[in-house]
């Protein structure tokens, strides 16, 4: 019985993914599409749930659905207020010379022949041992994935922190060539319900963001989803005028965007005093070091979303009387 | 099957219920304010018959307090984002409010 | 069971490609990017998982990863569309002021 009930619900939950999906290609309008996008993220979380990935999970629901529907949120605003973007919308021609009807066959067939080799697929052994998962089975943080994200497989992380760095240093670049108005100009009120919102949200934000950090060490969590959820406190606040568009980026913010990769990178460095290896933990004091590793990417990671979400070189807390 | 799960089995499909009927009103009902009327309604009391069906099934005292969490939290969140969406579509606000 | 998401996985696949090259607004076409590569993330994560039983870790933090770098991408992106378009809103201003000469 609670076999077919849980097909029925696979069934229901991938043709619900397919069907979104589609729909998010095929509406016209921008801010549509998006708003159907964040569905499908949202649809992706509970995927990922059903597959037995709560930590996906969770950051799918997060990063993939959150912040990134935020950040699309805002390039459809920056078209409605970018001076000339209404009429210079950003497209490209479509595919040269090919009509619709073929673009649709081609992927129809593109389709089927996938779905039919990634079936069969499945029969094949995946890439990857159980090596791994013993070897995380039996190390001292409890969280398998936690393991390999800062253990096993290390410098995949500490190059990814790389990544969203140089994504932020490569939009403040463009957007100071543009010399475009920063979007979300401080507001001179409030509209009520906002600081009610806020001093409800910041709390258990907060409070869960630490939550889901020091729990990834031995449960779903860890730095990524507790830093996203962070930064989503911050493209709250951004968006209130609490934390206000800034054309610098003081000194401050500049610390904790890259404290992350200093801290990381120290302790690959350190790691040469007791081991002939880089990034190779002590054999007693591996928790603390995987704690502060952990708590310096959660606020670098927290404050690049933010400051990518501004939209501007920086930002600032609002000074100044607010009624 | 024992009489709590019955009860909560019950107690889930009418959340359920709720739901289909919120969904029902935001695709059929004509413009913003009626839709957010569907919803916002549909939505808070769904919610709540589901997180009170699981809290019966559940029965520890962690987790009723996390579904009760859920629950309080997700209304929060729907009344303040529909008192916005609201106000920013009302005629009669301020137009200098809007963002 | 996991046959299912399999399928889904590429028909999932398909429907990106399709927005790529169906779409010529840029901001859908970074909406099909991330389905494919959303599609992609889920087959890493099904092939890796046992019939019965929860996915590998590797995977796992392959996927973790791959988000978070999905969504530096798609930030970065956004910044270069609103640029593309203050650039082409700045080029249509100069066309039309050489029209009126």
């Amino acid at each position: 019985m609670s076999a077919v009930i849980g097909a029925a619900y696979d069934l229901l939950l991938c043709a619900g993914l397919l069907w979104v999906a589609l729909q998010a290609m095929r509406i016209r309008e921008a801010f549509g599409a998006v708003v159907v996008f964040m569905v499908f993220g949202l649809l992706m979380a509970v995927v990922w749930a059903r597959l037995g990935s709560p930590d996906l999970a969770l950051a799918e629901a997060i990063i993939g659905a959150g912040v990134t529907g935020a950040l699309l949120l805002n390039a459809c605003q920056a078209v409605q207020t970018d001076p000339g973007a209404r009429r210079a919308s950003a497209r490209v021609e479509p595919s040269p010379g090919l009509p619709h009807g073929l673009i649709v066959a081609v992927c129809i067939a593109a389709g089927a022949s996938l779905a039919a080799l990634m079936a069969l697929a499945l029969e094949v052994p995946g890439p990857t041992a159980d090596a791994a998962r013993a070897g995380a089975d039996a190390h001292p943080l409890g969280n398998p994935v936690t393991v390999v994200l800062l253990d096993f497989r290390a410098y995949d992380t500490l190059m990814e922190m790389v990544v969203l760095l140089a994504a932020f240093l490569g939009a403040r670049v463009l957007i100071d060539q543009s010399e475009l108005a920063p979007l979300h100009p401080p507001v001179p009120a409030d509209p009520p319900m906002v600081a009610p919102l806020l001093a409800m949200a910041t709390p258990v934000l907060v409070l869960t963001s630490l939550y889901l950090f020091w729990a990834g060490s031995h449960a779903p969590g860890g730095a990524f989803q507790a830093g996203a959820l962070l930064g989503g406190l911050g493209v709250l606040y951004r968006l209130t005028g609490r934390l206000e568009p800034y054309d610098h980026t003081p000194i401050w913010l500049r610390t904790v965007l890259v404290v992350g990769l200093i801290v990381f990178s120290g302790v690959v460095l350190a790691a040469a005093l007791w081991s002939p290896w880089p990034m190779r933990y002590p054999e007693t004091g591996l928790y603390p070091l995987v704690l502060a590793i952990e708590f310096a990417l959660l606020l670098s990671i927290a404050a690049t979303l933010t400051a990518l979400f501004s939209g501007t070189a920086g930002f600032r807390p609002h000074t100044g009387a607010r009624s | 099957m024992s009489a709590p799960d019955l009860i909560a089995m019950v107690l889930v499909l009418a959340g359920c219920t709720f739901f289909v009927a919120g969904t029902a009103g935001l695709l059929r009902f004509p413009d913003t304010l009626t839709r957010l009327h569907a919803l916002t309604k549909a939505d808070n009391v769904g919610l709540g018959l589901i997180c009170f069906g699981l809290a019966i099934r559940d029965g520890s005292l962690a987790g009723v307090t996390m579904l009760i969490i859920i629950w309080l939290l997700a209304m929060f969140a729907a009344t303040v984002s529909a008192f916005l969406i609201a106000r920013w579509h009302s005629p009669e606000s301020d137009p200098g409010d809007r963002p | 069971m996991n046959l299912v998401y399999a399928l889904t996985a590429g028909l999932l696949f398909a429907i990106g490609l399709y927005g790529l090259l169906a779409r010529s607004e840029l901001i859908h076409r970074l909406l099909a990017a991330n389905v494919m590569s959303s599609a992609v993330f889920l087959y890493l994560i099904l092939i890796a998982t046992a019939p019965a039983g929860d996915p590998d870790p590797v995977p796992q933090a392959m996927v973790l990863t791959g988000i978070v770098i999905a969504v530096s991408l798609t930030a970065f992106a956004l910044a270069l569309l609103r640029y593309f378009q203050a650039l082409n809103a700045r080029r249509a201003l100069e066309d039309e002021a050489d029209g009126d000469d």
